[in-house]
C-alpha cells in the first residue's frame, strides 16, 4: 500500500510559504507613493492628449469649412455610425498638458487615500520577501526528502519550483 | 545533455507503481463485485429461501462482501487521487527538463519500448 502523508514540518513550511505569497501579493498591489502617482499622472496626461486628435481640430480651424462642427472619423465597428470624438478630458490634456498635470498632482496631494512606501523601499521589501520565500521552499523540499528517506511519500505542491524539487543547483 | 535527475526517475517509478496498484485494486473490485452478484443470485434460489439458516448465512456473507467492496472502492479513489497528483508533478518536472534540455524525454522512450508510462 502506497500512502502519501503531509509531515508536520512540511505542513508548517507550507503555511509559511502561503503567508509569504500573500505578503508578496499585498506588496505588489499596494498603493503607490506620491512620487510614483505624480509620474503616473504625467503618463495619463500624455496618453489622453494623444487621443485628442489635435491635428484634426487645427485642420478644421485653419481651413475653410461650411460647418462650425468638427468632422470626427466614424467608428467602423459601430452600426449606428458613431463618431470617434475625444473626450473633454482628452482635449484638456492635449490643450494644456502642464496645467492638467499640475491639477492632477494637486488632487493627489490633497487626497486622503492611503499612500504606499517609496518604489525603492517596495523593491527592497519585495526582494527580501522573495529571498525568504525561496529559503522556505528549499526547506520544504529538504523536509520532503527527509521524509522520503524515512520511507514516507509526500506530494509536492502544485506551485513548487521544479528547479528546487530537482535540486538542480541555482540555489543560494 | 545532462542526465535525467535521479529524483525525477524515482518519481516516475513511483507513478508506475501507483498505476499498478490502481490496476490491482480495479481487478480486486471486479472480482468482489462478481462474487457479490453470485451470492445474491444464490440468495434468490428457491432452495435457499426455504432454508432460513442458509439464507441468514448468505445475508451475512453479502454484508461482509459489500463492506469489502466499499472499502476497496474508497482505497481506489484515494489511489486515483494520489496518482493524479503525482502525475501532475511528474509532468511538470518533465516539462521543465524538456525546456532546459535535461535528460531523456519520456515520449522519446515510447517508440523504443523502454516502458515509459502514459
Amino acid at each position: 500500500m502506497i500512502t502519501f502523508i503531509v509531515p508536520d514540518d512540511v505542513r508548517e513550511l507550507r503555511l509559511r510559504i502561503a503567508e509569504l505569497h500573500a505578503d508578496i501579493s499585498e506588496l505588489q498591489g499596494a498603493p503607490l507613493s506620491d512620487k510614483e502617482a505624480f509620474e503616473k499622472a504625467r503618463q495619463v496626461v500624455q496618453a489622453h492628449a494623444a487621443r485628442a486628435q489635435t491635428g484634426r481640430i487645427l485642420q478644421h480651424l485653419i481651413h475653410g469649412s461650411a460647418s462650425a462642427l468638427i468632422a470626427w472619423p466614424y467608428d467602423p465597428t459601430s452600426q449606428e455610425g458613431t463618431e470617434i470624438q475625444p473626450s473633454a478630458f482628452d482635449l484638456l490634456c492635449a490643450i494644456d498638458s502642464k496645467r492638467m498635470h499640475e491639477l492632477l498632482k494637486a488632487q493627489i496631494k490633497d487626497s486622503s487615500h492611503p499612500r504606499g512606501v517609496s518604489k525603492a523601499e517596495r523593491e527592497r521589501r519585495l526582494a527580501e520577501l522573495q529571498r525568504d520565500l525561496r529559503s522556505a521552499e528549499l526547506d520544504e523540499e529538504a523536509a520532503i526528502v527527509a521524509a522520503e528517506r524515512a520511507g514516507a511519500h509526500v506530494h509536492r505542491r502544485l506551485a513548487a519550483d521544479p528547479a528546487i524539487i530537482l535540486e538542480l543547483g541555482d540555489t543560494p | 545533455m545532462e542526465k535525467t535527475p535521479e529524483k525525477l526517475t524515482r518519481l516516475r517509478d513511483l507513478r508506475q507503481m501507483l498505476k499498478l496498484h490502481a490496476q490491482a485494486l480495479d481487478e480486486q473490485i471486479d472480482q468482489s463485485v462478481r462474487e457479490l452478484e453470485n451470492l445474491r443470485s444464490t440468495q434468490t434460489d428457491r432452495a435457499t429461501k426455504q432454508d432460513p439458516a442458509l439464507a441468514a448465512s448468505l445475508e451475512a456473507e453479502c454484508a461482509t462482501l459489500e463492506a469489502e467492496v466499499g472499502d476497496l472502492r474508497s482505497r481506489r479513489s484515494q489511489v486515483g487521487h494520489d496518482l493524479s497528483k503525482l502525475a501532475g508533478t511528474v509532468e511538470r518536472l518533465d516539462e521543465y527538463c524538456r525546456a532546459h534540455g535535461i535528460g531523456t524525454h519520456p515520449r522519446a522512450a515510447y517508440g523504443s519500448g523502454l516502458g515509459a508510462s502514459r
